[in-house]
C-alpha cells in the first residue's frame, strides 16, 4: 500500500481517490463497450434459451453425438500433439538459426491463420489427395489415402491450429533470457540439453498457452476439415461438422452438440483460470 | 618437446562494430587468483564472453592447460561445453526452476554423470559450502549469499579447470559485500587451479587477487601485484580507484588498533566492533610541517616515501608507521618542500575513517 504513515483511512486524500474510480466514464467510450460485451452474451443466452433441457441428455448420448465427440477428441488432440512435435522445433529453429528466406518460412507458417480454411483444405487435397503431388507416390506405393480418413481430419486440423502454437512459442523463445542458457552451455550442457533441461522449462507458461490455442482452435476446425477429409458419421465428421449437418435436419441435436462444445470449452477456460486471469 | 605451460595463457582481441575493440594479453598460474579491475565499459564482459566460449575471438588464442580453446590462427574454436571453465556469472543465473541440488548437479549430470552419483556428489558442494538444509529451497528463495555460495558450488562441481568470477559480489549490499568477500576468498583458494576474478571495485581486487591487471577502454593500463598498483598508480582512473587507503585492523569502542603496525587511530564509528576494514581517502589526510593543533583526532609524525605527480594533485606515500597516501596541490606541495625523507606531520579527522566488518 502507497498510504503514507499517519495518514488515517477517510483523510481528504483517500476520500478523492475514491470518488474519482466511481465517476462514469465518457458514454462514446462506454456504449461500444457494453455493445461489444453483449456481442459475445446474447448468443450464448440464445443458445441456452433455445436448449431442449429435458431431451438433453438423450440428445447427447445419441450415436451420432457420442461418435462425433469422440472423433473431436481424438482429432483436435492428435493435432495438439503434433503440433508440440514439429511445431516447438520450427518455432525454436526460427528464433535461433539465421538463415537465408527466415522471412519466407516464418510468412509461410503464418499463412493459415489468416488464410480462409477452406482454401487451405482446398490446398492439402491437391497437395495430399489421390493425384496430388505427395499424395500420389504415397497411394501408388502403399495403397493408403489421407482424404476423407479420421487421419485427413488430424493433419486438417494440425494445418490450422500449429500456427498458433509455433507464434505464441517463437515469441517466448525471443523474449527468453539467453544467460541461463549459457551458464548452462558453460556447465557442459550440449545445445539439445540446454534445450530440453533449460529452455522448455523457462518457457514452460507460454508453451501450455500456444497448446490451449492450437487444441482449441482444432477442436473447432470446420472448413478445412469438410474440404479435405469430407464428411463421413464415424469417420470424419466432428462436432462442428455434426452441428452443421443437424442444423438442416434435426434443430435439437444441433443446440444439444453447441451446447457439449460450450461446456468443453468453459471448462478449459477454468481450468486455465489460475494461469491466465490471475495475472 | 617441452611440456606445455600450466594455467590459463590467452591473447584475446575482439573489435565491435562500433569502434570498440578490446586487446588483452594475460596469463594466470594455477593456484593464482588474478583480478581484471576496470570501469564500465572497459570491455570486461567481453573478456568472460570469449574465455567462456560464448563469443569467438577476431584474433589471438586461449590456451588453458596443454588444451588450445581458441585461436584464429590455427582455427581452433572449442564450444563453451566442451571447455571446462567454471563460470560463476554476475546475477548467478541459477536455473530458477531446479531446487540447490539440482543447480549443482546440473553440470555433472549434463557430461553423463547418472543422476544419483551426481546428486551424492552435490552434497558434499553443499556441505564444503555451507548450504546445508537449503538442498531442496529454490534459488528464489535464497539471499544473495546463499546465491552466491550456490553458483560457486554449481562451478565447482563440474571440476573445471579455471574458475572464472564475473562480478560475484557486486549483486550484493554493500554490508554483505564486506562479510562475503571474506569467505569468498577463503573459498577461492580451495581451488587449485587458476582464478580470474572481475571486477570493477578495487576492494575486491585488492584483498581476492594475487595480481592485479587493470583494463580501461578495451586496453590493459597497468598490471602488477595489489600493493605494487596501489603505490604506483599508473592513470588517473587507477589513481582514483587505487588510491583509497586501505588497512585492515580490530576496533574498541572507535579505537583502531591497525594490523601490523604499533599504530592507533581514532574513529568516529564506535558501532562496528571487531575484525574491521579501514578506509580513508587520500584527500582526507592533511600535512603540516609541525604538529597541529586544531580538531583532527589523529596526528603523527612521519615522513614522505614519495612524491607522484598525478594530474592536477600530487600523491604523497607516508613512510611508516602507517603506509598511507594522502593527494594534496602540487602548489602545497612546493609551499611545504616536500622531498623523499622530509618528516612530515600527518591529520585525519575521526569522521574521515571509516571502517566496516571485515
Amino acid at each position: 500500500m502507497s498510504q503514507h504513515a499517519g495518514t488515517k483511512p477517510g483523510t481528504a486524500k483517500s476520500r478523492t481517490a475514491r470518488r474519482r474510480t466511481r465517476r462514469m466514464p465518457p458514454l462514446v467510450i462506454l456504449l461500444p463497450a457494453v455493445l461489444g460485451a453483449l456481442l459475445f452474451a446474447v448468443p450464448l443466452v440464445g443458445l441456452l434459451g433455445r436448449a431442449p433441457w429435458r431431451q438433453l441428455p438423450t440428445l447427447i448420448t445419441s450415436d451420432l453425438v457420442v461418435e462425433s465427440i469422440r472423433l473431436s477428441m481424438i482429432t483436435s488432440l492428435a493435432a495438439a500433439a503434433i503440433s508440440v512435435i514439429l511445431g516447438v522445433p520450427l518455432a525454436w529453429v526460427l528464433s535461433r538459426v539465421n538463415f537465408p528466406a527466415k522471412a519466407l518460412v516464418r510468412a509461410l507458417v503464418t499463412l493459415p491463420m489468416v488464410l480462409p480454411p477452406v482454401v487451405g483444405g482446398a490446398a492439402l487435397l491437391f497437395a495430399l489427395g489421390r493425384r496430388g503431388i505427395v499424395g500420389q507416390p504415397i497411394y501408388e506405393g502403399t495403397g493408403f489415402l489421407l482424404p476423407f480418413s479420421t487421419w485427413g481430419v488430424i493433419v486438417a486440423n494440425t494445418f490450422v491450429a500449429m500456427p498458433f502454437l509455433v507464434i505464441t512459442v517463437e515469441g517466448a523463445l525471443n523474449n527468453a533470457d539467453r544467460r541461463p542458457e549459457h551458464a548452462a552451455a558453460t556447465l557442459g550442457a550440449s545445445r539439445l540439453a540446454v534445450f530440453t533441461r533449460i529452455t522448455i522449462p523457462a518457457i514452460s507458461p507460454s508453451l501450455i498457452a500456444g497448446l490451449v490455442l492450437a487444441w482449441a482452435r482444432a477442436l473447432g476446425e470446420f472448413g478445412a476439415t469438410v474440404t479435405f477429409a469430407g464428411n463421413l458419421q464415424g469417420r470424419t465428421q466432428t462436432l462442428p461438422l455434426a452441428v452443421f449437418v443437424a442444423l438442416e435436419t434435426d434443430r435439437d441435436t444441433a443446440v444439444a452438440i453447441s451446447l457439449v462444445l460450450v461446456a468443453i470449452s468453459l471448462s478449459v477456460l477454468i481450468l486455465l483460470r489460475d494461469r491466465w486471469w490471475s495475472r | 618437446m617441452a611440456p606445455e605451460p600450466l594455467g590459463l595463457d590467452c591473447h584475446v582481441v575482439v573489435r565491435r562494430t562500433n569502434g570498440f575493440s578490446l586487446d588483452l594479453a594475460v596469463t594466470i598460474q594455477p593456484g593464482e587468483t588474478l583480478c581484471l579491475l576496470g570501469p564500465n565499459g572497459a570491455g570486461k564482459s567481453t573478456v568472460v564472453e570469449v574465455v567462456a566460449g560464448l563469443v569467438p575471438l577476431d584474433e589471438g588464442h586461449i590456451r588453458l592447460n596443454d588444451r588450445l580453446l581458441d585461436s584464429t590462427d590455427d582455427k581452433v574454436f572449442i564450444p563453451p561445453e566442451a571447455r571446462r571453465i567454471g563460470v560463476v556469472f554476475q546475477d548467478y543465473l541459477l536455473f530458477d526452476h531446479l531446487d540447490v541440488l539440482a543447480n549443482i548437479a546440473f553440470g555433472p549430470t549434463s557430461s553423463g554423470t547418472p543422476k544419483r552419483v551426481a546428486r551424492k556428489d552435490a552434497q558434499g558442494w553443499v556441505g564444503k559450502l555451507g548450504l546445508e538444509g537449503l538442498e531442496h529451497h529454490k534459488p528464489g528463495e535464497l539471499s544473495g549469499g546463499q546465491a552466491q555460495r550456490v553458483a560457486l558450488a554449481r562451478a565447482l562441481a563440474v571440476r573445471p579447470d579455471l574458475l572464472l568470477l564475473d562480478e560475484p559480489l557486486a549483486a550484493l549490499d554493500v554490508g554483505t559485500r564486506n562479510r562475503l568477500r571474506r569467505t569468498l576468498g577463503q573459498h577461492l583458494k580451495t581451488f587449485e587451479g587458476p582464478r580470474l576474478l572481475i571486477t570493477h571495485d578495487p576492494t575486491d581486487a585488492f584483498l581476492l587477487a594475487d595480481t592485479v591487471v587493470v583494463l580501461e577502454a578495451g586496453r590493459v593500463t597497468q598490471r602488477g601485484t595489489p600493493a605494487q598498483i596501489r603505490r604506483h598508480p599508473a592513470t588517473p582512473y587507477v589513481a582514483a580507484v587505487a588510491g583509497t587507503n586501505l588497512l585492515t585492523g580490530t576496533n574498541n569502542g572507535g579505537t583502531l588498533t591497525i594490523d601490523d603496525v604499533a599504530h592507533t587511530l581514532a574513529t568516529s564509528d564506535t558501532q562496528t566492533g571487531g575484525r574491521v576494514l579501514i578506509t580513508v581517502h587520500p584527500r582526507a589526510i592533511a600535512l603540516h610541517p609541525s604538529q597541529p593543533h586544531g580538531s583532527p583526532r589523529n596526528t603523527w609524525l612521519t615522513s614522505v616515501g614519495a612524491i607522484e605527480p598525478l594530474g592536477d594533485t600530487v600523491r604523497i606515500l607516508l613512510a611508516d608507521p602507517l603506509p598511507l597516501t594522502a593527494d594534496i596541490t602540487p602548489s602545497a606541495a612546493e609551499a611545504l618542500g616536500l622531498r623523499p625523507g622530509s618528516p612530515i606531520w600527518a591529520a585525519v579527522k575521526a569522521t574521515e575513517i571509516s571502517v566496516s566488518p571485515a
